[in-house]
């Protein structure tokens, strides 16, 4: 392949690869999505590096797909064409700048949460960023362009709104910047008031340009943390007094699950099934304060939503964290502490995946009763993951499946995902972090003047559809 | 030996099985058994290995386990069988002293002990905002069985006690 003897010369022969074992590494992820290898890979280290790279794809007309843990569940850096090139960002992890004024970190794409957590806690440790139910090794900033969860979610949104700005090399090879860092380093203070055009890149799944360089929005680390379980039950009530308590506005997080979740943590061996008189869901809840006093108001605040919630159903149960710890050991504080390793029990198998959605909270209730009842049918453990989001200005939920990658089980696997997105779909969800498949159902019901615009601006940028062709259905 | 606990004891798997079916280590001071004498000499002061699949039994597994581990209290107890029943608000599970204990959540068969309470009642002495007493003293816990098996009784009593009050190691 010719290309292989100019991407050498852009980035040195131990950074190019075009043998059958890195492509096959780079053909799958762990879904059920049709794998399929790439021509070759290549690992830039530098922005210069990129733009040449890119130049030299849009020159030749060679597909190429951003990639960099490919930790994400959704087939997401699967090329979708032949002869793509996967160019592989982890080498550029570098945190260029922490702005402890401002509260924000500029970071290149190879940052992963576990490295932001180890720099702020070392030299920044009154600041703290967020972080998602993924491994620590799992990208920061792949995970902000794909609009993904985090457990700042509950009270700030999806992790795109913690975007300041970035700078990306697009497909003709133009380096930009996008948000106030446009008036030089040193001020990446935020977004506005500017036409918003980290949207050109937020959310497209590497269709735009590479992003080399984001700059994402730190908090102040709370001096009081505390953490409480509930257990609840039913679909309608867990939904309703999640929600109650996440628009009383006091929560940091809250990460509601089936309870077959719970139990995997607490050891018990796949496959997990529900026991008759056990609760339906247990949920994880932060709330944080400058004082040990605000934390305890806040605390009570929670219980009293629950205090209304036990008279319509007596057993929903709220465990204070001693208690949890007491009854679970110190294991528990790895469930809470992210970036955590904890929720590895999900990868038991080959195979995970999940069709995840935002939704308006009033639909919740029926998507998680809609969504269990299909799992159930296909025979699938239940592993429902929900989260109050933004205030609950909206919801999220997703069905999680854990599975062995035979060829029956894929095919089962891919039958209830896409019976659940066509339930999700039908109540107005919209699906993140989208597999291509989901996204062409997507597409199938939206407004077709939103796809059309869509279109226009990847033709736009990419005159020559060089950037992961093929995604989101395009 | 039957007052012996896991702070006393260690179960020595390299022993050969009846060669030497125990020493004393002056050195740390503990009587090392071999895994068989150990079987017979301490029945049912062992957590079983294979902990339910439930949630309240699954929880209940652990906190004995750390009590095994721990040695802060005894799981053995006076009679060498014995079975108790706590009935929660979401379902029972029974505790069944034989070779060892295990937890089950089949609850079929009957009881000597029965332990009638809720999970906010278990919550609040794991939390530290009571004490098993209190419960029991203002009846949130009921306790039926405790005539026929006094000495049983108060050394499950002791036993979930230490256990709820977080005093596992």
């Amino acid at each position: 392949m010719n290309i292989v003897q100019d991407l050498i010369s852009v980035v040195g022969k131990e950074y190019v690869s075009d043998r059958l074992p890195e492509r096959y590494v780079y053909s799958f992820d762990m879904t059920e999505n049709e794998p399929r290898e790439p021509a070759a890979v290549v690992m830039p280290s530098t922005v210069r590096e990129v733009q040449e790279i890119l130049l030299l794809a849009n020159r030749t007309r060679t597909p190429v797909v951003p990639f960099v843990t490919g930790q994400n569940v959704g087939g997401l850096t699967i090329p979708q064409v032949d002869g793509a090139v996967v160019i592989d960002l982890k080498r550029m992890d570098r945190i260029v700048e922490v702005d402890e004024d401002a509260m924000y970190a500029v970071l290149e794409p190879g940052v992963t949460f576990g490295h932001l957590r180890r720099h702020l806690d070392q030299y920044h440790p009154f600041l703290r960023y967020t972080y998602p139910l993924a491994p620590p090794y799992t990208s920061v900033m792949a995970n902000a362009l794909l609009q993904g969860l985090c457990d700042l979610s509950t009270r700030q949104g999806a992790m795109g709104d913690f975007i300041n700005g970035l700078e990306a090399v697009l497909p003709t090879g133009e380096i930009v910047r996008v948000g106030s860092g446009v008036m030089g380093d040193g001020n990446w203070f935020g977004r506005y008031p500017l036409p918003d055009l980290v949207g050109l890149f937020s959310g497209w799944q590497g269709m735009t340009g590479i992003v080399t360089k984001i700059a994402v929005q730190l908090w102040p680390k709370p001096r009081h943390v505390e953490h409480a379980a509930l257990f609840t039950f039913g679909e309608q009530e867990t939904t309703d007094l999640v929600s109650a308590i996440a628009r009383t506005q006091v929560l940091d997080d809250a990460d509601c699950m089936s309870l077959s979740i719970a139990k995997m943590l607490l050891g018990v061996a796949a496959p997990v099934k529900a026991f008759p008189g056990e609760p339906d869901y247990a949920t994880l809840l932060t709330v944080s304060g400058n004082t040990a006093s605000e934390v305890s108001e806040k605390m009570s605040v929670v219980r009293e939503c629950v205090e209304r919630a036990k008279r319509v159903e007596p057993r929903q149960l709220l465990v204070p964290w001693r208690a949890v710890k007491t009854l679970m050991g110190e294991q528990a504080d790895s469930w809470v502490d992210f970036p955590s390793d904890a929720f590895k029990v999900l990868t038991e198998y080959d195979g995970l995946t999940w069709v995840g959605t935002y939704i308006h909270p009033r639909q919740w209730a029926a998507a998680l009763r809609g969504g269990r009842a299909i799992v159930e049918r296909y025979g699938f453990e239940l592993m429902a993951f929900l989260k109050p989001m933004k205030g609950m200005h909206f919801s999220e939920f997703k069905f999680i499946i854990r599975f062995p990658k035979d060829q029956a089980t894929v095919e089962r696997v891919r039958r209830c995902n896409e019976e659940i997105l066509d339930l999700a779909l039908s109540l107005g969800a919209i699906p993140y972090k989208t597999p291509v498949w989901a996204a062409k159902r997507l597409q199938s019901l939206m407004d077709p003047g939103y796809v059309a615009l869509v279109r226009r601006v990847r033709d736009l940028l990419d005159p020559n559809h060089i950037m992961n062709p093929g995604r989101w259905g395009l | 030996m039957k007052h012996l606990t896991a702070r006393h004891v260690h179960v020595d798997h390299s022993e050969p099985l009846l060669w030497k079916p125990a020493r004393l280590d002056h050195q740390d001071g503990r009587i090392h058994f071999s895994p068989f004498l150990m079987s017979i000499a301490i029945r049912g002061d062992r957590i079983m290995p294979d902990p339910p699949n439930d949630l309240v039994g699954r929880l209940l597994h652990l906190l004995l386990s750390r009590v095994t581990k721990s040695g802060v209290a005894r799981l053995s107890t006076s009679r060498q069988e014995l079975t108790v029943v706590i009935e929660t608000d979401y379902y029972p599970v029974k505790l069944v002293w034989g070779d060892g204990v295990r937890v089950t959540p089949d609850w079929s068969g009957g009881s000597d002990i029965t332990v009638k309470t809720s999970m906010d009642c278990i919550v609040r002495v794991a939390s530290g905002q009571s004490t098993l007493l209190r419960e029991i003293l203002s009846r949130r816990i009921r306790v039926s069985g405790l005539v026929c098996h006094p000495f049983a009784t108060a050394r499950v009593y002791r036993l979930l006690s230490a256990a709820l009050r977080g005093q596992v190691g």
